[in-house]
């Protein structure tokens, strides 16, 4: 019977895109991370640096006392984090009681997380949109897929970050998908919604904020339509749900001791220009309330759910760039709602370009489109700086772009009926999500700091012979983006810029990125504000117990100099020097 | 130098020149080759005090000591006229830069301070060299955050040239 049971599973086709989805996402891992195990020269040491950040954090919620608010000083043991990074605690969690090493949740992170995420989107494609199961799973990965092409830094954010936002992708998926497809009479619905608004809002507040416009959006327009505020349940229900799991969560956020604000690795001012992205938000905005509009006169079509979504998340992008400061959080992870923005882009454009397509105003769109591509084409061969080469930190500027490429491909395939027969080929499709999958993952760029990783031996040795809780000055700004120190041991740093540096720059903490500096160049002496403090009350104004340096290192003479008498070698080999401070 | 008394000195050399030519051109059988020296001398006079190296430059070792001595003294002010005249006279002198830099630092000109290590990168003064001067003073003058950040491209650009691993 088992057997049975399971041959026919094996049939179904979501069997069987699953286990090709799987299959590209256990290639993706081993292409990414085999470059970079090939570029550190070791698989311990492939992190990004936001990663091994958040990857720290599940560590420091392993800890006794707990220390995920800041895991990488001393100082700041037994405390948590403002907002709650769920995902990374609850992992940390399973690793600490199941006795399971948190690595080895680091290759099932990457494959099976965004395995998941397509799935749910895949499923509400297929089950709420009423897609074809083979569209929406194709669809499904290739947005997926296609965040990898997204210019630095947009491109790890997806589907490389531990943990957000990839744990909140398939939530707002389905947060969405239930609020525009939802079957008011079916319970499952009113269940599901409930618990995905509660869920999201505790794996990623940015998607709740972006969820609840969205779903308020819809209720004022449903209400504006049938009138009557308690008629429409789903909505209610998401925002009593969202509205009690706010609350609980701003209990939580709010109340309590030891908590320190939530933590964010120090980062330069994102380039580029809001003013920017806040035109291009509205060039979007008029762009799908005229053809909204347009299709409405003259073609008779209601409005559809896809251009209600539309509308409200290019509203919501105008409302971001027209009221928020350019550095504030909210302007900052706009690039966390691309997929969805893209996804719904892609759906509309084929809906609306099915239906231009039997009409008389097609040879209008197509003279269009094809002048807007030698346009754009003419642009990107003459100038450097053009359409398809902006870059920003503020992914929205990227938005247009995908916007205008799915725009082309889908006239294309509507235009050519040749092409569309060859697109829609399962063997073409495949061929084209494992070339977009190759190429992807192949082209991520790799980090800096894990090239030539030289403290390895140092970190074992640590490991074995230091107490817990010992403090590491780590004389080298190799790693100064990338501290394993805390994940591979459990130590302390002296300082690190992910510690939340920028807290320890201050006075008096500011003597630890003080006595770094001066120890490196040399100046220990002329240390301002402490110059006068004899060595050994330097050494002792912070916990310090060993000095790890790396081989060869600019700073090595001054480091030997200054500290003589002080430092008693512990640990030696090709790459790196380890002292314990006596 | 500068530019007006260079074309001074340029002017005396000349007419010392045409004098000279002119009390030779007496004689008809040499005017032609007399005229072709004469363009000739004209060119060299003139590269050679472009170049600086026709007449003696200022003494740069003094302009280093009086520059010192007002840096010791406190005055940016002349430190900063001294430090431009070093430079003029040796674009890739490192104590004129630092003195040069100093002087930025102190009067809280950021972009001045930045520009100035771009100038001496320009001018093929080595990068690592004028990096540590850099950090040593932003070190001094408690800017203990830029110090951090440019010592993250010092070890880098340290590495590039001497870590043949890296």
């Amino acid at each position: 019977m088992i057997p049975l049971i399971k041959r026919s599973f094996f049939r179904t086709p979501l069997a069987v895109y699953t286990l090709a989805v799987t299959f590209i996402f256990v290639l993706g891992f081993f292409i990414h991370y085999g470059r970079e195990a090939r570029h550190s020269k070791s698989w311990q040491y492939v992190m990004s640096d936001d990663q091994l950040v958040y990857w720290s954090i599940a560590k420091g919620r392993m800890m006794s006392p707990r220390c995920d608010g800041n895991p990488y000083y001393y100082e700041e043991q037994g405390t948590r984090n403002i907002i709650p990074f769920t995902t990374a605690e609850v992992i940390g969690l399973v690793s600490k009681y199941t006795k399971i090493p948190l690595e080895w949740f680091f290759p099932l992170w990457q494959i099976l997380m965004p395995l998941f995420v397509w799935f749910v989107i895949a499923v509400c494609c297929w089950k709420l949109w009423n897609y074809p199961l083979s569209v929406s799973a194709a669809a499904a990965l290739l947005l997926l897929l296609g965040t990898l092409f997204c210019p630095w830094p947009g491109i790890h954010t997806t589907l490389f970050r531990f943990s957000r936002p990839l744990d909140g992708i398939a939530p707002i998926f389905l947060w969405i998908s239930l609020i525009y497809k939802g079957d008011p009479g079916n319970k499952k619905h009113h269940i599901a919604i409930i618990m995905t608004a509660a869920l999201t809002l505790w794996l990623q507040p940015f998607y709740a904020v972006f969820c609840l416009w969205i779903t308020v959006f819809e209720y004022m327009s449903s209400i504006a339509q049938r009138g009557g505020f308690l008629k429409h349940r789903l909505y209610f229900h998401a925002l009593g749900s969202s509205l009690v799991s706010g609350l609980i969560f701003a209990d939580y956020a709010f109340h309590g001791k030891n908590i320190t604000a939530a933590y964010l690795p120090t980062r330069d001012a994102p380039g580029g220009a809001p003013l920017f992205c806040l035109l291009m938000t509205l060039l979007m905005l008029i762009v799908v309330v005229s053809v909204v509009i347009f299709f409405y006169v003259c073609l008779k079509k209601e409005v559809s759910p896809l251009d209600r979504l539309m509308t409200a998340w290019t509203f919501f992008g105008v409302l971001i760039y027209a009221t928020l400061k350019p550095l504030s959080e909210l302007t900052i992870h706009m690039l966390y709602f691309a997929p969805v923005m893209i996804l719904s882009s892609a759906g509309w454009i084929h809906e609306k370009i099915s239906i231009l397509k039997g009409t008389r105003y097609f040879s209008f769109f197509s003279r269009a489109v094809v002048i807007l591509s030698v346009f754009f084409l003419a642009a990107a061969l003459i100038s450097k700086k053009n359409f398809f080469s902006l870059e920003s930190r503020h992914y929205f500027v990227y938005i247009p772009q995908y916007f205008f490429i799915m725009l082309f491909s889908f006239w294309l395939s509507a235009r050519f009926h040749l092409i569309k027969t060859w697109v829609m080929q399962k063997k073409t499709v495949c061929g084209i999500i494992l070339l977009l999958a190759v190429a992807g993952f192949w082209k991520m760029p790799l980090s800096l700091w894990n090239r030539d990783f030289s403290f390895g031996g140092g970190y074992q040795w640590l490991k074995a012979h230091a107490q817990q809780n010992d403090v590491v000055l780590t004389a080298s700004f190799k790693c100064m983006y990338s501290e394993y120190l805390f994940y591979k041991t459990g130590l302390k740093s002296y300082f690190t810029d992910h510690g939340q540096a920028s807290e320890f720059r201050r006075t008096p903490k500011a003597f630890r990125i003080n006595f770094v500096n001066g120890l490196l160049l040399g100046l220990l002496d002329h240390m301002p504000h402490y110059g006068s403090l004899p060595l050994a009350q330097k050494l002792r104004f912070f916990k310090l117990d060993y000095v790890l340096i790396p081989k060869p290192s600019p700073f090595l003479e001054e480091v030997t100099t200054q500290l003589k008498g002080h430092l008693q070698e512990v640990y030696q080999d090709q790459k790196c020097l380890l002292w314990k401070v006596i | 130098m500068g530019s007006s008394e260079k074309y001074e000195s340029y002017l005396k050399a000349l007419s010392a020149t045409v004098s000279t030519i002119q009390a030779m051109n007496r004689f008809y059988w040499k005017k032609i080759i007399f005229r072709t020296f004469l363009g000739v001398i004209l060119n060299v006079v003139f590269i050679l005090i472009d170049h600086n190296s026709a007449f003696p430059a200022e003494d740069v070792s003094g302009l280093i000591a009086q520059g010192e001595t007002f840096l010791a003294q406190g005055d940016f002010k002349q430190t900063w006229a001294v430090a431009k005249k070093i430079l003029t006279e040796d674009p890739q002198n490192l104590t004129g830069y630092r003195l040069a830099l100093i002087y930025f630092i102190n009067i809280g000109n950021e972009t001045g301070f930045y520009k100035m290590i771009r100038e001496a990168k320009k001018h093929g003064v080595s990068d690592l060299a004028i990096d540590e001067i850099a950090l040593q003073l932003l070190f001094l003058a408690d800017q203990q955050q830029q110090a951090y950040y440019r010592l993250y491209e010092y070890e880098m650009k340290w590495r590039e040239t001497y870590d043949p691993a890296y």
